[in-house]
């Protein structure tokens, strides 16, 4: 971000129009940019030369082993598509209840799922220990498998959030069409993405209704993507896995940090680009409490879990249990608890807190907490052996780590590259929102 | 060497050699002269087994009673060997019996006296059959009775997400195209 | 994308066992299997004569026939002292590294504070969890009951492992080690060498029994712990001893592991402490 602060064009001052506004990243200094690129580049190039390794190495260059197969790979696997799910159900379901306050923060929160969608798809692949028989999935396919199901689902959701982000794209692209001070190819694709849009009677309600129909549709369609996920853990017989409420349990914590990224990506736009006039506080602050009431039904919900658990602790429960809550993976279990569930919560509940600064804080401990979650809820099952006879551990190895940094990287990267192109604002709801609240 | 040293060799070489059609043990000077008869005994009725049925008479024909008879059914898993079914002590008639599990419908048995010190051993093989409903096979019948759904339930949600995916194409499709006529139309 | 060490793929090694149904699993049948005669089966002799020279020098068997045999097996816990020759014997005929143990001798407590030694191969589950949870297909049924791998398809996700209640797979994180040169491919029935990036486990010896012999950790057991059977004849041999699998079993209490998961395994257990047994 210090980069950006170079930037003299922008500093101190805020876009004059809205429109200045919602291309604001698309025109500002180009050396800026490209510094900002090269240095997201640094830790993906990182990831990428880790993962090549890997591929000439095999899998042995991670710290998984015959107990404990399942590592960060999924862990990241889980977070990452878990961060798309809160963008794409933050903007459909304020789209449904017509929050007026969606306006802002839709297109980020889109993007985001987007992004976030196609780095976590990746995951799949990086951790089988054979990527090159990956077609054996599409000339075979044994369709009681939920590791089948898992990539149909997160396929099936990809396209409809891409649907539910580009969409929305065409009044804006038409709004830039007449230049705004972008030329070259971005103005072509612009031409061309904005399909002839010149706001007419028809094309207004032809658009809000489809809208309408994705928004409606990715609700459950998210639902399903996420507890397909679970399904490749609940689906198995293992003790800590094994539960019903894997699904929903999936789907909270993946809300829960989806809008906590949503929340990073909007404060870092807002501050970077001087948006305060248009990104405005309530917004953040109404993710906020959204993201808290996630928060506090995650916290119930890992409460539920162990309490099934435990409560009657079977032979095969017992063991997980322990480690989990009193043994080997305490301190990172109660650490989760205090860092992820209980700080946010009080940053936002009290107003002294309740600052951009707290709030962005309090995502990012989310952020942060929430994949740590993931990893307690597959490392600890798969320690103990099956039999109860033997503990087996797991490190991440320096190969696993420098791939989910690369991987975290590609986020802000890849958002820096698409709102290079795309207007970081949706203008035309913006518009839309402001007329319905006038009126 | 007498007859029974070379056949109690091969016996505890253990090697299996299964020419001896019906009955008729070698006879030996020691001993008196013993002969086992084979038959199955079929149930009267319903839920009641089968039963081996082997006779041990002496060279007059007369039962021996008190004698332990050995039974063996012919077996080819990795190589002919001979599955022990069980012993049973002969009565006052000189019938041993067995009650007897057909798991296919010919059986070949074998049915076997280690002799003693007044009889001689003996041995004689015969193949019984039962009727194809008699033959019980064992092996777990759980099946999984869960099949149907797991045939079933897949090929839905395969549906389904097939209806996704054309409802969001057909949704972008018909929205720009709708969109571009309007602009046309301009 | 194509990653490094051997990747032969002879045209034959996926056998035409394989052709899979619409499910992607072979269906097994039972007691309907292919009507060959049992005589096509070598004939062992009874006894030690059976047994060949040393695991190691067995060399890849063209695949056998497959007869109308349904495999199981019993251990019987009351001889198995937990030498661990059943392991060593296996790692020799599969080369194995010495990490992946197909039939591992578990030392377990029993409720009275004692310990009795559990061998766990894999249980070849009619209901198999790791056959349903494959995304490929690479795990399934062999036609006499074996659950097998084949290693030229397996995409390395591990679901498996996961889905398997009894722990027994294991994923071959590097090449094995010293694979003599007239190990070329990896079939389902031997997958010798283990191929890198895959899952292997204990494929039942299938590649033996099929020419009839005993597969390696019932042949190589001193104690005459284990038991082959076959459930459509209703027998079982040690090599040493043949019973009729049904009376067997019921006469000595025997167990499946984890009977409850309704995997119904063809792995059956007589429970013991590797007592003194004189029958």
């Amino acid at each position: 971000m210090s980069v950006w602060s170079l930037d003299a064009r922008w500093r101190g001052d805020s876009p004059s129009s809205l429109d200045d506004a919602s291309v604001a990243p698309a025109v500002s200094s180009r050396r800026a940019f490209l510094l900002c690129v090269a240095a997201l580049a640094i830790p993906v190039a990182g990831g990428v030369v880790a993962y090549i390794y890997q591929l000439t190495q095999g899998l042995s260059v991670t710290g998984l082993n015959d107990e404990v197969f399942w590592g960060v790979y999924t862990v990241d696997l889980v977070t990452f598509i878990g961060f798309s799910y809160g963008g794409a159900l933050v903007s459909a379901i304020l789209r449904l209840t017509n929050a007026s306050w969606r306006g802002p923060i839709s297109r980020i929160a889109e993007a985001t799922a987007v992004v976030t969608l196609i780095i976590g798809a990746l995951f799949p692949i990086i951790h089988i220990g054979r990527p090159e028989r990956l077609w054996e999935m599409f000339v075979r396919p044994q369709i009681n498998s939920p590791q089948l199901w898992d990539m149909v689902a997160i396929g099936t959701y990809l396209l409809a959030t891409l649907v539910l982000f580009s969409l929305p794209l065409i009044p804006d692209l038409a709004r830039l069409r007449e230049g705004n001070g972008i030329g070259g190819w971005r103005a072509r694709l612009y031409r061309w993405g904005s399909f002839g849009w010149r706001g007419t009677e028809v094309q207004r309600r032809t658009l809000n209704r489809a809208l309408t129909i994705v928004a409606i549709a990715i609700v459950p369609l998210a639902i399903m993507v996420h507890t397909v996920l679970s399904y490749a853990f609940s689906l198995t017989s293992r003790p800590g896995w094994h539960s019903t409420i894997f699904g929903p349990y999936f789907v909270i914590a993946a809300v829960y940090s989806g809008i906590a990224i949503v929340i990073l990506a909007s404060v870092a736009y807002r501050r970077v680009y001087r948006l305060e006039k248009w990104i405005d506080e309530r917004s953040i602050r109404f993710l906020a409490y959204l993201m808290v009431a996630m928060g506090v039904a995650y916290a119930y919900f890992t409460f539920t879990e162990v309490t099934t658990a435990g409560y009657v602790g079977g032979r095969e429960e017992a063991p997980v249990l322990y480690g989990l809550m009193l043994d080997r993976y305490a301190p990172l279990f109660w650490g989760f608890v205090v860092m992820g569930l209980v700080v946010p919560v009080l940053l936002v509940a009290f107003r002294k807190t309740r600052t951009i600064a707290g709030i962005t804080i309090a995502a990012g401990l989310v952020v942060g907490a929430m994949w740590l979650k993931r990893f307690l809820i597959i490392v600890p099952t798969l320690a103990p052996s099956l039999l109860g006879d033997s503990y087996g551990s797991y490190t991440p190895s320096w190969v696993e780590l420098m791939v989910t940094v690369g991987a975290a990287a590609a986020i802000p990267l890849l958002l820096v590259l698409l709102f290079r192109v795309v207007p970081v604002l949706s203008a035309d709801e913006i518009e839309e929102l402001n007329d319905q609240v006038r009126s | 060497m007498s007859g029974q040293r070379i056949r109690n060799l091969l016996f505890s070489l253990g090697l299996m050699v299964f020419v001896i059609g019906g009955a008729a043990p070698v006879a030996a000077a020691g001993p008196d002269t013993t002969t086992l008869t084979l038959e199955l005994k079929e149930p009267a009725k319903p839920d009641i087994p089968y039963y081996l049925m082997a006779r041990l008479v002496d060279a007059e024909g007369t039962g021996i009673s008190g004698e332990s008879v050995s039974f063996y059914r012919k077996v080819e898993i990795l190589g002919a060997r001979l599955a022990y079914l069980g012993d049973a002590e002969t009565d006052s008639t000189g019938v041993a019996k067995i009650a007897f599990n057909p798991s296919k419908e010919r059986s070949e048995i074998l049915v076997r006296f280690g002799g003693s010190d007044e009889f001689a051993a003996g041995e004689t093989a015969g193949t019984v059959t039962v009727p194809p409903e008699a033959v019980s096979s064992f092996g777990s019948d759980d099946a999984d009775t869960l099949e149907p759904l797991r045939v079933v339930m897949p090929r839905l949600m395969a549906v389904l997400v097939a209806l996704i995916w054309i409802g969001l194409i057909w949704i972008v499709l018909s929205t720009t195209r709708t969109i571009r006529r309007e602009a046309e139309g301009a | 994308m194509r990653i490094s060490g051997p990747r032969i793929e002879p045209g034959a090694s996926t056998s035409s066992l394989n052709e899979k149904g619409s499910s992607g699993i072979t269906r097994r049948r039972f007691l309907g299997g292919a009507l060959l005669g049992a005589g096509a089966l070598g004939v062992l002799g009874e006894g030690l004569a059976g047994r060949v020279a040393a695991a190691e020098d067995l060399e890849l068997a063209e695949t056998g026939k497959i007869g109308d045999q349904q495999w199981a097996m019993v251990i019987d816990l009351r001889r198995c002292d937990g030498c661990g020759e059943c392991t060593t014997a296996c790692q020799k005929m599969h080369h194995l590294p010495e990490t992946q143990e197909w039939i591992k001798v578990h030392e377990l407590e029993d409720a009275t504070g004692g310990t009795y030694f559990m061998p766990i191969p894999c249980q070849m589950c009619e209901n198999a969890p790791c056959v349903r949870v494959c995304p490929v297909g690479a795990s399934f049924y062999q036609e006499d009951g074996a659950v097998v791998i084949d290693q030229n398809v397996c995409i390395g996700c591990r679901m498996c492992m996961a889905a398997c209640p009894y722990g027994v797979r294991t994923f071959n994180w590097e090449d094995p080690p010293n694979i003599p040169e007239r190990f070329r491919s990896s079939t389902p029935e031997f997958t010798v060498p283990q191929k890198k990036g895959t899952v292997g486990k204990c494929d039942n010896c299938v590649h033996a029994l099929r020419e009839g012999r005993f597969p390696a950790c019932v042949e190589f057991c001193s104690m005459e712990a284990i038991y082959v059977g076959d459930l459509v004849d209703d027998t079982a041999t040690n090599g040493h001893d043949t019973v009729v699998l049904s009376d067997f079993l019921r006469d000595n209490d025997a167990f499946r592991f984890k009977e409850e998961m309704g995997t119904a395994p063809r792995v059956y257990y007589i429970a013991g402490h590797g007592q003194d047994l004189d029958y």
